[in-house]
Order: C-alpha cells, then structure tokens, then sequence
C-alpha cells in the first residue's frame, strides 16, 4: 500500500513538446519540501555509503566488542554512545543505513519492475487474461502482506540477496493493479485504437504508446515502492527477522534500541529513529511532488 | 490543641505496636489458618501449557506443560529437584526409595499409600497403569529410548498392594535407571482407566505385557490423549480424580491461563499455603516485563539483556533493574542442561579430515572465550560449559571435571602452527602433510585450508552475538568460517551429513529431561538417538556403557568426552527470575535446575 | 444484477483457490525434506522414527496433489481445516479463539479511523494548500513514515511507564468482549492502530474528494450558486464514497497486518501473533487456515463493496471485470 491517493490522470507525454519538461522541473522545484527532501536523502544516502568505506571502524567484529562498554552513553569518543553490543551506534547508522538503503532501492526496483510488466500485459490484453490476472492479484492482495512475508522468509531463510527478493516479490501486487488501470485506459484512448487499426502489433504498441503514456505513474508508483520496501525492512527487523548479525539494518538497530527505551538509552532510538522516519517522509514528498509535477490540470491553471 | 495531637501520636504508636506483635506472631498461626492469597505466576513467553495428560508426546514435552502445570497435580513416582538442587527427593515422592536386588536385575518400588483427590490409594496399580500403557505404545512418550530401560529392557513387571516389582534383562545402573526411567513413571488413577465417559477398560489391571493389556491401553490412551485435546474438559471429575499433588486446577481457559486451588486431600509434607494460584500466559518477554513493572506479577522473568549491570559471577545475580529494584528481587542459577555444537564428523562432510584431527577440535575449543561471552553477550548470566555435565551437578553421580582448554588464542594458534599449518593470506594452509607427531594428519594434503562451515539457527540475537564473536576469534587463529543460519529444525539435520556444515548449533545444546542423568548414550554412541554429528569412538562406547549397565559413576566419561571433544561445547546462557519482595520461601529462592514450579512453598 | 452478483461469487471462489494453491505450496519449497515440520514439532528429543511416524500420521508420505486435492476437499465439503502441529487444538477451534479478539481491535480502529479520517480529509480537500491542509499532510506523512513497532513502543512508553500510566496490555483472558469490561486496557493499541490506519485514510480521502472537486459537474454547481458547504456535502462527498467503500473492504488484511504489530507489543493474543508462532514453528495447517480466513473476510468485503457498488451505479456492471 502507498499513499497514491491524489488523482491521476494521464496526458500524452511522449508527444509533449520540450518545455513541459521544464514546467515539470519548475513545479518540482517550487514545492521547497520536496527540495529540501531530496537534499537531505541525497546527503544521508551519501553518508551511508561514502562513511562506512572511509573511516570503516569495528562495525561486524563482535569479539572486538568485549573491549568496549556496552550501552555507553555519548562521549567524545562515541559521538552517539555505543549500542546493547558495545558497537559504536553513530558508525553503526551508517552501516546500517547502507543495508536498509540498499534494500529499499533493489526490493523497490523489482516490485515496480513486476508491477509494471505484468499490470501492462493485463490490462492492455483484457479479456480473459485480464481477468485471470486480475484475480491472481485480487487472490494475493487478500493476504497480509506482512504473513506472506514472515512465512516466505521462514522457509526461504534470511540472506541479504533472499531478503531482497521476497520484499521484492510479495510488495508488487499493487503497483500491477494501479499500472494495469493506467494500460486499461491508454489503450481505449483514440491514438492506440488509430495505431490498432493501422495494423501495429500489440508489443509494438505497448512499447511505443502504452508504457510511454504511463511512465509519469510508473516513477511516482516507483518512488512509494521504495518508502514501502524500506519500511517493510524495518517492520521484519522488530520481528527479529531483518539483516543478519553482525551485519544490520535500521529496523533491526530501531527493535534493539526499543527495548533498552525504558533505561534511558534515548542515544540508542531518537538519532535514528528521526533519520529514519525523515527519510521515508522525504521519498514520499518526493513521489507526491512528482504526481503533482505530472499532473496535467495543474498545469493547466 | 496540645492534648489532641499526644492523643493521636498514642494512637499511631499502637497502631504499629499492635501490627507489628501480629507479625511475630503470624508464622506460628499460618500453619493452622486457612490458606489464604494469590500467587500471581508469570509463563514464559509463547509458552504455555496445553497438555494435561502426563503419558506426554514429544511436542507436547515442555518445562511449561510438566514443571510448571502437571506435576503441580500429579506427582510423579519419584521426584526430583528441590531448591537449588537437582536430586531426587524421597520425601516428596509417592514412593519410599527403590531397592535394588539380584545383581541390579531386580526393582522393587514400595508405594507410600498417598490418596488420589477421589479416595484411591496410590497404589502398585497406579503405577502399574503407566506401566503397561508404556509397554503397549512407547514411542508415544517422549522420553522412550530405543533399546534401553524401560520398557525395552524389562523382562517382567508386576504391581501388588503397594509393592511394584521390575525385573530387566541385564543389570542396570541404579543411579541410571533411577534418574531416567523411575523418574518418568506418574501413577494414573482407575479413573482414567476408560475409553468414553461410560465405558471403563483394564489397562491398569491387565498383565504387563499381555496382547489383551496392548489393545486395552491403547483404547485408554487414545480416548485421554482426546479429552487432552479440549482444553475445557481439564478441570472435570475425571482429570481431577486423578490429582495427588498440592494443587488442583480450578479454572483453565485455551490461552493458557490457569489457576489453582490447594488439594485437601494432598498427602506430602509440604501443605499449599495460599488460597490461589494464578499463571498468566505471555506472549512476549517484553510484555512480561511490563507487567512487572506494574507490579501485577509475583514471580517474574527478566531478560538479563535489558539489565544495566551484569551478573558478577555464574549463578550469582547482579543488581535488579533499575525499573524493579524497589518491589522485586532479582535471582538466578543453573539449568539441568548443557550447551554444545556438535561437530560434523560425517566421513560425507567435505572437511571431515580436518574436523578428525582432535588437535584441530582442541584449536577450536581453546579459541572459543567463553567468560568474555558471558560477560558481554549474557550480562553474566551464563555457566562456561567444558564437559557434557551440567553446571552445579551433585557429587553422588559424578566427581569434578576440570576446563582441560582454557581459553588462549596464542594457545590455539601455536597447536595448528605445531601440526604443519602455515597462515596463507589469513587463513591456515597446510603445509607438512603426513601422518606424524608434527604433521598435519591423515587424509590432510598439502594446500588443504581450514575454512569452515557454521550454521546457528535463526531467531536469537544473543546466539548471533555468541557466535558472531566466536567466529571473529577463530579467524585470529587462522581458521575461517562461512557463516548461515537456519529454522531450528533444518539445522539438526545439517549437520548430520553432507551438507557441508563443520559445526552447527541449533542454541539449546541438551536438556537432561526426562532422562534426568548426564550419561551419553544417547548422544556419543554410534547408534544413539541423538547422535547428530555422527561421533564414533568405541572407548567413549566402553565408558558410557559403564556408566548405564555398570556401576561406574559418571566421572571418568565426563573427563574423557570433555578432553576428546565429541562436540564443540558452548557458554549456556540463564534466565533471571524476578521474585517480589513480600512473598516468602521455607526454602529460599534459588531456581531449580530441572525449573519445578513448587508453590506450596511460598506465602506471603 | 443478479447474474453479476453470481459472477463475482464464482470469481471469489476462484480467487480462494489461488490462495490455496499458493498457501499450500510454498512450504514444499524448504530446502529440506518435507518433514520439516515434523522436526520443529517434536524437537530434540523425538528419535527418527518418531519423525517418521508422525510424518506418516499426518499424511506427509502422500504426493503433493493428492494432498493438495484433500485438503481442498476437507475445507470446501467438512469445512475442515484441520489440527494444529503445535497447538493441543483444531484450527478452526484456535481461529475461533484468536478471531473475535483481533477483530474487535481491528473494528474498533477502523471505525475510529474512518470516523477521525473522512472529516479529516474532506476539510483537507476543501481546503487545498492551506497551512491547515499542510500541516494534515505533514503529520500524515510523518505517522506514515514511522515504523509501526516504533510508534507502539514509543507510546508505551510515553503513556504507561511515564505520565499517565495508562495499562500496558488488554487484560488477559479469552473473553472478546473484554473491550467493554476493561476499555482502558485497550486504550494504546486501539489508538496506536487507528494513527496506524489514519495517515493512509485521511490521505485517501482528500485525493478522492479532490478528485471529485476538479471535475465539471463540481464547477457547475458552484457556478449554479451553491454554497462551497452544500457543494462538499452534497456532490464531493457522495461521489467520493464510493472509492471509500472500496477502500475499506481492501484495508482489511492490511489492518489484519497491522494489528498484528500492536498484539506483538500489546501481549494481546490475537490472530497476528499466532500467525508469526505459526509461521516460526512451521505449523503449517495454522497458516493455512489464518491466511484463508482473512481471505475469505477480505474478497467477502470486496463482494459487498463491488455489490453496493453496482446497485448505485449500473454502469460498473456493464464494464464488467474491471475495478
């Protein structure tokens, strides 16, 4: 689920002259929010992968951690204290953050990737192909997406690349239906009926008209799977289910932080409890200003 | 004004005085007065009981459903543990101890007479109902082993009166079969001698071993295993006919809530001393320790994780949490268990020459540090584990055993480098093949590397830690590891062949229950139920049979299997139980090993 | 109408079969022998011929398809889900256990939600980038952007170990209905569910009532002379309706995921909770059974939506298929 709700509309963008473009950028860029969000994903996604490579630390060596106190509070030396294992939490943000960031881009990418393809085979065939796949989804969506999840991770196993492929493959179902109804609606359109009765394959067209048409929808939809993956992440991190140690994830390190709450080891949840939740809040702005940018009527005023 | 105030100051004054003269007094009147309280007792988390029938079935074998439910109802023949001991405990027992006779052949059990909650006496035929239900179906009871004791090694077994009499086909160990297979054996009333509410059967009265008693018993089973399975029926006539214990169970709801009342009819020396129990199912530890902090429980749990000061020492609890200090006390101690991770010896297994080598098994052991696991990973919490003994276990059944590899990572190093192994690009590589004191071993070639293989199963941040640092040590010493983990269940059968796993851990290493003596017959023999990594080694074999049909204390086996390595041995985390602080013991507050759940100890 | 309504039954049937065929074939793909299950349930201490006794006393030497065709046969003719590996009962008796439990969580959020979200969206569209619209979307996309467990523990421990202490658990027991006897108990997890729920709602509602906004017959009437008010109430919110009642019949599992979150912190034993010890000890038919009964009350609420749908508005059933 994401939190596309506003109208969506669909413009003929591969025809539209260059400067729409333009308009676009400048929509995009007037909503400061969303400037000042993708300024800030850009500065903590650069921290989470320049950091850990430039001053790397002890980030996995848990026997190295028996030196050190655990549950430390902020100091000069630990900027951000230490964690419930005695690794350094500031360091472990960022290494954490470049698991989580990873597999929020890769698991996003395939669901958007699933969706698109099969939300454009249904809806442009219609029918009864449509149909079937319309009920495969109608059959999917109606299980939790998080028991799908739980039970596919106990029987698959929890590595990064598994972990990856079953955010992946359980968090497409709805992007397909949104894109199969945005397919539904181009090819009823007058210029792919015109291209249908010229005699243009159905590949040709989904290629040429279809996909072009819809790619507006596809980036925002793209966006929201990415905020979603990255929550998904964090949620199977709570249930003990998220990276493995000695690597680890936000969510993980959220869960782990959580509990020690009531000891007053604020060090421990705040700092990445509001880097986190920023940056999910940011994709999303991020994609909300995206639809606005795409949208046509507001354009028009 | 004046006279006011002295007044109430006089008042005040008596108050105290006179509560205070109740109080010294209280002890002697709480004997004589009717029990009166409730005992708020907290289950461990996903954990609880639904099982009522002690003829109990692997998945139902749990510390929850016997420890802490059934046997506060029905006593077992002969119990064991109280306190801080693991012993057996004539005292509490429906029997006087058993005698041995004819060359450790024979066993008679002299029943005391106790009293059933619907007048039956606890007699030969109580015992006897177990017995031929054992005989007729064994691998329905979890603690059946294959071969061994009871009943595969019972020649005949007769009750009379309150005599039972058992005779085997060799001579046993008294303290084996006592500990194992004694220890099992729960008398069953004639109450539950039926297969329907209106149809009663014989499979109390039949003759041991007979095809009629066969059939017989497994009717009963079958129709009591099914009234089992409805949790509403565990507070009817029929399961609480059945009651010898302290406790009867007076309400019981499907999420594992129960309560319990003091059984009148009760025979054993120890008296309820509160007019309630209450058990209250939990679904997570944090839960749990929420309700602690509201004070609403009376005998809690604390992971030791979220404590802010460790443990000084193993068995002795550090400072409570902060949250609990001013209501709750905080304890600790051993666990009946030993925690291991059993090698791959598996001739399929691609590194079995190395994982052959003993001098390879010590490197490994030597590098392990289990104090600073404890320590770190435990907050203290934790026994150093370096034989297959449990911590703490009593000097009738085995002398001390000594840490023959203490931890040293220059140690370890020096014992592959002494061997023919050189570090290449960190890892060791051997170097002088061949079968000599100074060489590397059979079937070892030139260029063969230790890099291993390790699977933990999934699940626990704290054995993720333990072996994330254990792996992180074994690299210092050459030897690397690919690490993965598991469901618990993929990981047992892991490690049992070719799948490529040197060493596994699925986290729990052995609970000695019900068996409840340390021998290793059934994890270091090559034809022992539990013998994951395939070890063979015929003078362990020669040792543990000593230890089962002999008369051998357990000492000489524990030596030798903690110097041989049969397996990698593993730090054992403990709980820590929280006790509040106005309820009070006759026995103290040590927890027992084999985790009994004795209320009729406690008041307030 | 009526033959539309039979179609979509037979569709839901449909849909119910995938979900079993998926169900019941993901376990096959452990990368063990099939009696995995028979390990997790009997532990350490069962021997190999205790696993393989009970493999063959729960059916595991049968080939997939036939077990597959029996279990469909036992659900769809005996309305039989079978037993439990781990638990001491039925499936449907623990689904009939844990189901009213959850759902009295989940319902009592939902209607919150919908009662805090609708007005809520509707005042956010009507009025569209004020600084009262930004900040409705700002504090949306923040409680969207928390991870659930986060907010949960957070609460808990504002609300129970600080100010107000506030219970930390419903109070233990079966009894559903003890939402009325104890309603503080509930206090947090309803709360922390309905914020849960309301970020994506109220969210839904201003794009729907938007949506209707921007559309013709809206600019009409307003330059007919109607009042923005009546216009709200009377064109926006009727049209946008329908999508709601849509939405809600499709937030059931997501509210069921949800929920089961809130048990996880709660210790309120529900559907969630089970599902996830389930999943843990491979407890295969409780899986099953959990995940076709939330199916069935998710496309029963699609039915009804898509139903009530087409009464009101009769194109929808010519179009056919599509929503």
């Amino acid at each position: 689920m994401t939190l596309t709700s506003d109208p969506i509309s669909v413009t003929n963008v591969a025809n539209s002259p260059t400067p729409v473009w333009r308009q676009r950028l400048r929509i995009f860029t007037h909503n400061k929010l969303a400037v000042i969000s993708v300024v800030y994903l850009v500065i903590i996604t650069a921290a989470c992968y320049l950091i850990p490579h430039i001053d790397p630390g002890n980030q996995t060596n848990q026997a190295l951690t028996f030196n050190t106190k655990w549950n430390a509070a902020p100091s000069l030396h630990h900027w951000l204290g230490t964690d419930s294992s005695g690794f350094d939490e500031l360091g472990r943000i960022w290494y954490g953050g470049e698991y989580s960031m990873t597999l929020g881009f890769l698991a996003g990418f395939i669901t958007i990737v699933v969706g698109t393809v099969y939300g454009m085979i249904s809806g442009f065939f219609g029918g009864i192909v449509d149909t079937v796949m319309m009920r495969i989804i109608d059959a999917m969506l109606s299980i939790p997406f998080y028991f799908l999840l739980i039970t596919m991770i106990t029987i698959f196993g929890r590595s990064t690349m598994f972990l990856i492929i079953i955010i992946g493959v359980t968090g497409w179902f709805g992007n397909a239906r949104i894109i199969r109804g945005d397919a539904l609606l181009i090819r009823k359109l007058e210029y792919s009926q015109a291209a249908t009765s010229m005699g243009a394959s159905k590949w040709h067209i989904i290629r040429q008209h279809v996909f072009p048409n819809s790619i507006s929808n596809i980036v925002t939809v793209a966006t929201f799977s990415v905020a979603d993956a990255i929550l998904a992440l964090s949620a199977l991190g709570f249930l003990g289910l998220g990276i493995r140690a000695p690597q680890t994830d936000w969510g993980t390190m959220l869960q782990y932080g959580a509990t020690q709450l009531q000891n007053g080891y604020w060090w421990e949840v705040y700092p990445l409890g509001a880097i986190f939740i920023l940056v999910v809040v940011a994709i999303n702005y991020i994609g909300d200003a995206l639809r606005d940018a795409f949208e046509v009527r507001l354009l028009e005023r | 004004m004046q006279f006011g105030r002295k007044l109430r100051l006089a008042m005040t004054i008596g108050a105290v005085a006179s509560s205070l003269s109740l109080g010294l007094i209280a002890p002697t009147i709480s004997g004589a007065a009717a029990p009166s309280g409730t005992i708020t007792f907290a289950e461990g988390p996903g954990a609880n009981p639904n099982y009522i029938f002690p003829y109990v079935g692997c998945q139902f074998f749990s510390v929850d459903n016997l420890n802490q439910f059934q046997e506060l109802m029905f006593r077992p023949v002969y119990w064991f543990g109280l306190a801080g001991s693991s012993a057996v405990q004539y005292k509490l027992s429906t029997a006087n101890a058993p005698v041995f006779s004819n060359g450790n052949k024979t066993i008679t059990i002299n029943m005391k007479g106790w009293k059933f909650a619907d007048g039956q006496t606890v007699d030969a035929e109580a015992v006897m109902f177990f017995l031929n239900m054992y005989k007729a179906d064994p691998t329905s009871y979890c603690g059946y082993n294959g071969g061994f004791g009871i009943p595969d090694q019972v020649k005949s077994a007769s009750g009379k009166g309150n005599k039972v009499t058992i005779n085997f086909t060799t001579s046993v160990n008294p303290g084996w079969i006592l500990y194992n297979y004694l220890s099992e054996l729960t008398p069953m009333p004639n109450a539950w001698d039926r297969t329907s509410a209106t149809q009663t059967s014989n499979c109390a009265s039949g003759a041991y071993g007979a095809a009629s008693t066969t059939v017989a018993c497994k009717n009963v089973e079958a129709y009591l295993d099914g009234q089992s399975s409805k949790t509403s029926t565990y507070t009817d006539k029929m399961w609480q006919s059945g009651v010898d214990g302290p406790w009867k169970l007076t309400a019981f709801d499907s999420l594992g809530n129960a309560t319990f009342q003091p059984n009148s009819h009760y025979n054993g020396p120890q008296k309820a001393q509160v007019k309630f129990v209450k058990e209250v199912a939990y679904t997570s530890t944090t839960a749990e320790e929420n309700d602690l902090q509201a004070g609403k429980i009376d005998l809690g749990f604390v992971d030791p994780t979220i404590l802010t000061s460790p443990a000084p020492s193993p068995g002795k609890a550090g400072p409570n949490w902060g949250q609990l200090a001013s209501r709750y006390n905080i304890i600790t101690g051993s666990e009946w268990d030993f925690n291991y991770a059993p090698f791959n010896f598996s001739s399929a297994d691609p590194k079995s020459a190395a994982i052959a080598q003993l001098y390879i098994r010590q490197a490994l052991q030597t590098a392990v540090d289990q104090t600073g696991i404890i320590t770190n990973v435990d907050k203290g919490y934790g026994f150093p584990i370096y034989s297959p003994l449990p911590p703490n276990t009593p000097s009738t059944i085995s002398g001390a055993v000594p840490n023959p590899y203490p931890f040293s990572l220059s140690a370890a190093k020096a014992l592959l480098t002494s061997h023919g192994w050189t570090e290449e690009g960190g890892v060791m590589t051997c170097t002088s093949p061949g079968t000599g004191a100074t060489d590397c071993g059979a079937n070892i070639a030139s260029g063969y590397t230790l890099n291993f293989k390790i699977i933990w199963a999934s699940g626990s941040p704290a054995l993720d830690d333990t072996f994330n640092a254990e792996v992180a040590d074994w690299a210092q010493i050459g030897i690397t590891f690919q690490t993965s983990e598991d469901t618990f269940n993929n990981v047992i059968s892991d490690c049992s062949g070719g799948a490529g796993y040197e060493v596994c851990s699925w986290g729990g290493g052995w609970i000695y229950a019900p068996d409840y003596y340390p021998s290793g017959e059934t994890l270091f023999t090559p034809t022992g139920g539990f013998n994951v990594g395939s070890y063979s080694d015929p003078a362990m074999t020669t040792l543990i049979n000593g230890t089962t049909f002999g008369t051998a204390k357990l000492t000489a086996y524990a030596t030798y299997a903690a110097k041989q390595l049969p397996v990698l041995y593993q730090p054992q985390a403990v709980g820590a139980g929280e006790i509040i602080k106005t309820l009070k013991s006759s026995i103290g507050f040590t927890p027992n090993p084999l985790e009994n759940f004795m209320p009729e100890y406690l008041h307030f | 109408m009526f033959a539309y309504i039979i179609r979509r039954i037979v569709q839901s049937v449909f849909v119910l079969l995938i979900v079993m065929l998926v169900t019941f074939t993901l376990p096959y793909f452990q990368d063990h022998s099939i009696l995995g299950p028979a390990y997790a349930t009997l532990g350490t201490k069962a021997t190999p011929a205790n696993v393989k006794i009970w493999g063959i006393q729960h059916g595991m030497n049968h080939p997939y398809v036939i077990r597959f065709i029996t279990y469909v046969g036992q659900v769809f003719f005996h309305f039989n889900l079978g037993h439990s590996y781990k638990q001491n009962m039925s499936v449907v008796q623990i689904i009939s256990l844990y189901v009213p439990r959850t759902i009295w969580l989940a319902f009592t959020s939902l209607m919150l939600t919908a009662i805090i979200a609708i007005p809520l969206g509707i005042a956010q569209a009507s009025k569209r980038n004020t600084r009262f619209d930004y900040t409705g979307t700002g504090v949306a996309f923040i409680l969207y952007g928390v991870p659930a467990f986060l907010l949960c523990q957070l609460a808990l421990d504002f609300f129970s170990f600080h100010f107000p202490h506030l219970p930390s658990s419903p109070p233990s027991g079966v009894a559903p209905w003890a939402i009325f006897t104890n309603p503080i108990g509930f206090i947090l997890p309803v709360a922390c569910l309905t914020l849960l729920s309301l970020a994506f709602l109220s969210r839904f509602m201003r794009g729907a009532v938007l949506e209707v906004l921007v559309q013709d017959y809206m600019r009409t009437a307003k330059a007919k002379g109607c009042s923005n008010r009546r216009t709200l109430m009377r064109h926006a919110f009727r049209n946008a309706l329908g999508p709601i009642v849509v939405i809600l019949g499709l937030s059931i599992p997501g509210l069921l995921g949800g929920a089961l979150i809130i048990e996880e912190v709660f210790n309120y034993g529900g559907l969630g909770i089970q599902t996830v010890a389930a999943a843990q000890n491979l407890d295969i038919p409780v899986i099953l059974g959990i995940t076709l009964l939330i199916s069935i009350l998710t496309l029963a609420g699609n039915l009804i939506a898509d139903i009530l749908l087409g009464v009101v508005n009769p194109r929808i059933r010519v179009e056919g298929t599509g929503r």
